[in-house]
């Protein structure tokens, strides 16, 4: 039985989808089943960054009007054979699509995969309502801004009216040079202001652009924080990656200063 | 922004929009605890009032430092 994660935040463009390719990403390293399903409908992305757009056959819809099978929309990763992309196709974000029959689909495939990863719409409308009714555990990202983390606190808050087995959150777009500076908050205080558990921390990094998204350089930073994050959630480890290990000591302070420069 | 500032800015950001009620709610629950508190103990502090959203509940939490409670005989009838 597959374990489904929503992985939500509220706030548009924080790395929902980036987190959900990498973290699917590192699980699937781990040697686990797993598939990703997007579920932000209209606005789909999650094809484009795990590089896959041009291998779709079948969308969510095609499912339910019996047009496949489940297992034949599922799209292969580039890389590894342990996991999969499920879709949504081009459809309205006010499609009729219920979150109890994207539900249906994922139960489907539950004996199939050991994680099910389950990418969320920006908002706490009704996109986000069809997403987290699918899952039993959510991860709520969060960037160390304002506004990102005032989203965070209330979505952490509907979230707490499912009854959801697990509520994780990972910050992400840390900047180690910044919390030396004392210029953002560290990952400690985020996570005390929310009251919710540290799953991850995921460092700003050039190589996310770089490389569209995933899969990331396997010698960046971001891919190691992805690893341990993978763990965590696998595991029930509580490592969190140091986002500021980089700029502490001699050569941290001539790193610190070059960034600042910049 | 320094950290701190920002520390303060978003915590007081949350606190209200955790809280369910507006001030003048919460001023005139004050004033009415303050009323019915009196007559059941001593204190000099404003009790400390708050309405958080818990899912499709509130909590409500009021913490207050008493300096006794009256003796029973006290209380008015
Ligand atoms: N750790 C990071 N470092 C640098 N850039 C990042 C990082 N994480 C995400 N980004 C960038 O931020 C942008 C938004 O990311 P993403 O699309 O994953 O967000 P989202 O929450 O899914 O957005 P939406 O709400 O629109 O679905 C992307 O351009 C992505 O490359
Ligand atoms: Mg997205």
């Amino acid at each position: 039985m597959a374990r489904k994660i929503v992985i939500t935040s509220g706030k548009g463009g924080v790395g929902k989808t980036t987190v959900t390719a990498n973290l699917g990403g590192a699980l699937a390293n781990l040697g686990e089943r797993v598939a990703l399903i997007d579920v932000d409908l209209g606005l789909n992305n999650l094809d484009v960054v795990m590089g896959v757009e041009n291998k779709i056959a079948y969308d969510m819809q095609d499912i339910l009007e019996g047009r496949c099978r489940i297992k034949q929309a599922l799209v292969e990763d580039r890389e590894k054979k342990n996991l999969f992309i499920l879709p949504s196709g081009n459809l309205s974000p006010n499609s009729s699509i219920s979150g109890q029959q994207i539900k249906l689909i994922i139960e489907g495939i539950s004996d199939t995969f050991d994680y099910v990863l389950i990418d969320c719409p920006a908002g706490i409308d009704i996109g986000f309502h069809r997403a987290v009714s699918c899952a039993d555990e959510a991860i709520v990202i969060a960037t160390p801004s304002l506004t990102s983390l005032r989203d965070a606190d209330k979505v952490i808050t509907v979230l707490k009216s499912y009854a959801l087995d697990s509520i994780g959150l990972v910050v992400n777009r840390a900047r180690g040079d910044l919390m030396m500076s004392e210029k953002m908050m560290m990952p400690s205080e985020i996570e005390s202001l929310l009251k919710t558990e540290l799953v991850g921390v995921i460092p700003e990094e050039d190589c996310v652009f770089l490389t569209g998204g995933y899969p990331l350089f396997k010698n960046s930073d971001s891919y190691k924080a992805y690893k341990i994050l993978a763990q965590n959630v696998h595991k029930k480890t509580k490592k969190i990656f140091d986002v500021t290990s980089k700029y502490s000591g001699f050569f941290g302070s001539i790193r610190r200063s070059i960034k600042k420069s910049i | 922004m320094k950290k701190e500032k920002q520390l303060t800015r978003i915590q007081s950001l949350i606190e209200n929009d955790r809280c369910s009620v507006k001030d003048d709610f919460t001023n005139l629950l004050i004033v009415d605890l303050i009323k019915t508190l009196k007559e059941y103990f001593d204190f000099n502090d404003i009790p400390k009032v708050s309405v958080e959203r818990k899912g499709d509940r509130h909590l409500l939490d009021i913490s207050l430092l008493v300096i006794n409670a009256k003796k029973f005989s006290s209380i008015p009838k």
